[in-house]
């Protein structure tokens, strides 16, 4: 449903002034400028840029050096090794080693092996309200469940903002993504969002940038906010905020005067805008080969599974270890499926380590995979073979890329997967709640 | 004003499409000759100077993979022109130099038709019809007009090499 005219209590209480959507009151901050119009060009301080072992060092060491191998602020700057770790091959160490050392030569801050990027960035309260987040990965838009400008950049785009500190931007439109209500018990953050991506048409939401609004979305813990704010990149958005509210600014120690009490947009400030209620929303699957073939898992129900996976930067935050856990305590993993697990960070699993939730997964039958990447790109260890059925908490299933083109993956939330995993078939993780 | 050779693509021409995935660990000399290789194996050949992509509205929708870019410029093609571009896609090919043009009109001619582009003039002459760039000016032109996002840098006076 399109929410047409239905201004609601948001547009009403509008103060003037609260015409600018979130993202172009940052942009505009930014960029040192009253106000930002869409399809305007602006250059916008980049308060934070990242980049990770594959799109980094090995990328940008040689045209930095040709513009004289200095950083506007190294400070700013961060590399994570998430992508070739734990090695595999002589040559993909060789590349991590290289951009350690490329890193800790230029001083910037280095992440080695302490997670995934934008798992990291939440973690360690990198990313902050009304800021400028650049990462050299699609999924660097992460950053908008703290309501920061969060884009994913190519390589080059990456140079001038570590070397200017700035970057230029043609400024997106905003459109309005509304979930009021509240999911019941046993689904998540991840089935609004593959609703949101089975319902919305794409030509109406590419190259937007996407805000997230409702009761349902600010029910939502930090750790599943940042689902809305990743999967934009499989909505095809520049940026996915989810405006900071107290339960941010406490977090972060930011002033809520600045954020959580600023004015809301009035309806104008969007170009367009969708509203749906979570009340009756059920758990979603993303059928083979694309985000966007969501529907209920009841339809695919069945289905026989042969992996499960839990992970990546999506899908493996201890948010996503509990839920597992609930439908796996007491419980095993059906006779020749195959549940891996990789936490999101090195602070995840120790989290998972210390209350008890890692014991309850791998006495369930899951294996450990190292906090990386890994499979979700293809990499490492555990990627399928001809023929898989996997059901995963991750956030893209095309063709190929957990793996062998000849695989068949379904995208869920971690209750669907842990359950699938039990039952070794697509499964309502509601039954399980049920008797858990 | 040059007379150039249209190849036209279809809609939503994605990134794994310009570049399939399993390439991206090579070089992107190595990468060229796979050059839409699950789209259409001969389109390769046909690309080169003389010759622009003529595409229907998303080309490049997808991954940040800037190798998308950074192939096409170097088959030599005069330019990409398209109703709309996939929002990394178009920032990766202005900062490694491959002209993104749009172009809001259908393309008006057939695949393999002779059109006038002008960018100087900010408009495509195809079938007798004088079409609008649309994106003629601004900080991505100059970029663009530099060749490419280093070179650029490489121009402006507060980033000169030390």
């Amino acid at each position: 449903m399109q929410a047409g005219g239905g201004a609601g209590a948001s547009g009403a209480a509008n103060p003037a002034g609260a015409l600018d959507a979130y993202t172009h009151r940052y942009l505009a901050r930014a960029a040192g400028v009253e106000r930002v119009r869409p399809g305007e060009e602006v250059w916008a301080e980049v308060h934070l840029a990242y980049m990770h072992d594959s799109t980094g060092p090995r990328r940008i060491a040689e045209p930095l050096r040709e513009l004289g191998d200095r950083l506007a602020d190294a400070g700013r700057v961060h590399l994570f090794t998430d992508h070739f770790v734990p090695a595999s091959t002589p040559d993909t160490a060789a590349l991590v080693r290289d951009a350690l050392a490329w890193g800790r030569g230029h001083g910037v801050h280095v992440h080695d092996m302490e997670g995934i990027s934008h798992q990291v960035v939440l973690e360690e309260g990198l990313a902050r309200p009304g800021e400028v987040v650049v990462g050299a990965d699609s999924h660097s838009l992460t950053g908008g469940a703290v309501g920061a400008v969060a884009i994913g950049v190519g390589s080059s785009d990456l140079i001038g903002a570590v070397r200017l500190g700035k970057i230029w931007l043609e400024v997106p439109e905003a459109v309005e993504i509304r979930w009021e209500g509240r999911p019941p018990d046993g689904v998540t953050a991840k089935d609004m969002m593959l609703a949101t991506l089975a319902r919305v048409p794409a030509a109406e939401v590419e190259n937007t940038s996407c805000e997230w609004a409702g009761d349902a979305v600010y029910g939502l813990e930090l750790s599943e906010r940042a689902v809305l704010a990743n999967m934009g990149a499989e909505l095809g958005v520049v940026s996915s905020l989810v405006p900071a509210d107290r339960l941010v600014c406490e977090h972060l120690g930011v002033d809520p005067a600045l954020f959580a009490d600023a004015p809301p947009p009035a309806p104008e400030a969007y170009a367009r805008r969708w509203r749906w209620t979570a009340d009756d929303l059920e758990p979603f699957v993303a059928l083979p080969h694309s985000p966007r073939n969501g529907c209920p898992v009841a339809e695919a129900a069945g289905t026989p599974i042969t992996h499960a996976y839990i992970g990546s930067c999506v899908g493996a935050r201890l948010s996503d270890l509990h839920q597992a856990a609930r439908v796996l305590r007491g419980r095993r993993v059906a006779p020749g499926v195959t549940l891996l697990v990789a936490p999101a960070s090195r602070r995840v699993l120790s989290a998972a380590a210390a209350d008890g939730t890692l014991t309850v997964l791998l006495e369930a039958g899951a294996t450990l995979l190292p906090t990386a990447c890994g499979p979700c790109a293809g990499l490492g260890g555990g990627v399928l073979p001809p023929g898989a059925v996997c059901v995963s908490t991750t956030n893209r299933n095309f063709r190929g890329r957990m793996g062998s083109p000849e695989a068949a993956v379904y995208l869920g939330s971690s209750y669907t997967t842990a359950w699938s995993a039990v039952r070794g078939a697509l499964a309502d993780p509601r039954e399980a709640l049920a008797h858990a | 004003m040059p007379e150039v050779e249209v190849v036209r693509l279809p809609a939503n021409v994605d990134t794994d499409a310009i570049v399939p995935g399993p390439y991206l660990r090579l070089p992107n000399r190595e990468i060229l000759p796979h050059l839409f290789e699950n789209l259409d194996p001969g389109l390769r050949e046909r690309l080169g100077p003389g010759t622009v992509i003529w595409a229907g509205p998303s080309f490049g929708c997808g991954s940040s993979r800037e190798s998308a870019a950074a192939c096409l410029r170097m088959t030599g093609i005069e330019a990409v022109i398209a109703p709309s571009f996939g929002w990394i896609f178009y920032r990766n090919a202005v900062n490694v130099g491959l002209a993104v043009y749009r172009v809001l009109e259908p393309c008006p001619v057939e695949d393999g038709g002779r059109i006038h582009l002008d960018p100087a003039a900010g408009e495509v002459v195809a079938a007798g019809r004088r079409l609008a760039i649309r994106n003629r000016h601004g900080v991505a032109m100059d970029i663009l007009a530099a060749g490419g996002l280093v070179p650029y840098l490489k121009a402006r006076g507060d980033v000169h090499a030390s």
